[in-house]
């Protein structure tokens, strides 16, 4: 696939929440250290299938699976995989910034903790290093231990980001992860993510076009629970091959 | 009639309802502060009663009444934490859930009394606790578990799903979310309701009559198996089984200020905690 080696393979993947079917047959390889950008219409099935590679959707009731998803060539809908341990191999940052309400500090070392980290340095400096890595450090380095319900919207989604990160996964997932942010704040995550897209391989659900060219390598286009089309975004914005991805684009429904 | 007459009308109606209401409140507290008042002092706070009961003061009943209200909190607080974890964060709502729920629900109707009994049957006489603060802890322990777990699962569903979700996506079992992340967070609720189920256990007369409950006492209880004076119990006793009415009533009045005192300190505790909890936290 253009080249790319393939980080996730998604074969096939319908999901069903009880007779509702919300993805149809989906197939799309997303490649290795690159942002790969989901779009669609609200309500195409974004979220499901993001949540579908971490999955996060064995939470509902009724959840039904087909096809498979391959992290390095093993499925995580096999039945060898525990979904503790799969989820601290891919991180996830949410729509709205969900810091736990405890100090920033504490915010980014929790999925260290919870791993078994003792060493009082180790965890400083892990912590630090996810600071900085989000862009974060210079803004909180005096108040580590201050509540993290003090920070602004968009620094709370650079702690969530450092947080996701304390933990080294190789994939990250962000769910429109700048859409309750303001402009300012949005450009600051935009310009994280093409920065972290170095040693993660991204995935990033949004419903916001601009976002989508400003920052991904390869779009995919869902509609209506079907992956219309998937290729490097350039082409995908320049010259859709499908009507419907056309259509979307200029905006004439979604 | 008209609208506007109709509802001056109902408006006049509310308020009287609720003027009777403070007025009968006021009673109440205004009476026992007055009549309780004159026999309060530094005496009768920390000695034992002399004399039948007719004098001396009523340190036992304080510290009886202490013991029981903390050892109730031993029995209920861990049980109503683990069920309420059980049915917010485990249980799968069915048909199941609902009977368990609606049970405990029932607990919280059953007369205190009946409560008494079931004690006196089991921890006083099955497992031979004998009439014991062991026995009335463990009674008024299982009386106070509906109050508990329907506040505990209160505090627990506040906790906003995100917190979780945030915790699971980074790796983390269900356990080690209820521990780490969902009980801190609803941490002031659970405090809040527990001051408040002390403020009932405190005042409590019928669970411990049969259980742990005395007139009379050498000294302090030593041992979790001795019998205890009881302050709601010590005013039923000064007031049925005296001898000197006239003596023994004002200090019956002066056990109810105590005890009233008490019940209105820890509730207004809860109050300010929270207040603070309230204001410390922003979600």
């Amino acid at each position: 696939m253009h080249g790319e080696k393939s980080k996730l393979g998604i074969h096939n993947l319908s999901v069903f929440f009880g007779v509702k079917q919300v993805l149809y047959d989906v197939t799309l390889d997303i490649p290795e250290n690159r942002v790969t950008a989901i779009i669609g219409p609200s309500g195409c099935g974004k979220s499901t299938l993001l949540r579908s590679i971490n999955r996060m959707n064995d939470f509902y009731e009724n959840l039904r699976v087909q096809g498979e998803v391959l992290l390095d060539g093993e499925n995580i809908y096999g039945d060898s995989v525990d979904p503790v341990v799969l989820r601290r191999r891919i991180g996830m940052v949410f729509q709205r910034p969900n810091p736990f309400p405890k100090s920033i500090f504490e915010n980014v070392a929790y999925g260290l903790r919870i791993q078994g980290w003792k060493n009082k340095k180790a965890i400083q400096e892990r912590v630090e290093e996810s600071l900085r890595a989000a862009a974060l450090w210079e803004e909180v380095k005096d108040r580590l231990h201050a509540p993290a319900f003090e920070l602004s919207g968009g620094q709370q989604q650079r702690l969530c980001i450092a947080r996701a990160i304390a933990v080294e996964p190789e994939i990250l997932l962000m769910d429109e992860p700048a859409s309750a942010l303001d402009p300012i704040a949005t450009a600051r995550i935009e310009e994280l993510i093409k920065k972290l897209r170095e040693r993660y391989t991204i995935v990033l659900v949004t419903h916001n076009m601009q976002e989508a060219a400003r920052v991904s390598d390869y779009t995919a286009f869902l509609f209506m629970g079907r992956l219309i089309e998937f290729g490097p975004t350039a082409q995908i914005f320049t010259n859709p091959r499908r009507k419907e991805t056309e259509d979307y684009l200029t905006g004439r429904f979604g | 009639m008209e609208k506007k007459t109709t509802q001056s009308l109902w408006f006049f109606f509310c308020g009287l309802a609720m003027g009777l209401v403070c007025l009968a409140l006021g009673v109440i507290v205004g009476f026992v502060v007055v009549q309780g008042g004159r026999v309060i002092s530094f005496e009768f706070l920390f000695s034992f009663p002399r004399r039948g009961m007719t004098e001396g003061g009523i340190l036992p009943a304080i510290v009886g009444t202490l013991y029981l209200v903390v050892g109730s909190i031993c029995v209920s607080l861990p049980l109503g934490i683990f069920s309420a974890v059980y049915l917010t964060e485990y249980a799968r709502p069915n048909a199941f859930l609902r009977i368990v729920r609606s049970t405990i629900h029932c607990l919280a109707g059953i007369p205190s009394v009946v409560f008494g009994l079931f004690g006196l049957a089991v921890f006083v006489r099955l497992f031979g606790f004998g009439v014991s603060i062991l026995s009335g802890s463990f009674t008024l322990g299982i009386m106070s578990l509906p109050v508990v777990i329907a506040s505990v699962e209160e505090a627990l569903l506040s906790v906003p799903r995100p917190f979780r979700e945030a915790s699971f996506a980074l790796g983390a079992d269900k356990w080690t979310t209820v521990k780490r992340v969902v009980l801190p967070a609803a941490f002031p609720g659970i405090l809040t309701g527990m001051i408040l189920t002390v403020g009932r256990v405190a005042g409590e007369t019928a669970p411990i009559m049969f259980t742990a409950a005395t007139f009379f006492a050498r000294g302090l209880p030593r041992s979790p198996f001795d019998r205890v004076l009881a302050l709601p119990y010590h005013i039923y006793g000064l007031i049925t089984e005296g001898t000197r009415p006239e003596k023994q009533i004002p200090l019956a009045y002066g056990t109810a200020l105590v005890l009233l005192a008490l019940v209105l300190l820890v509730n207004l505790l809860a109050i300010v905690l929270r207040r603070r909890f309230r204001m410390a936290r922003k979600w």
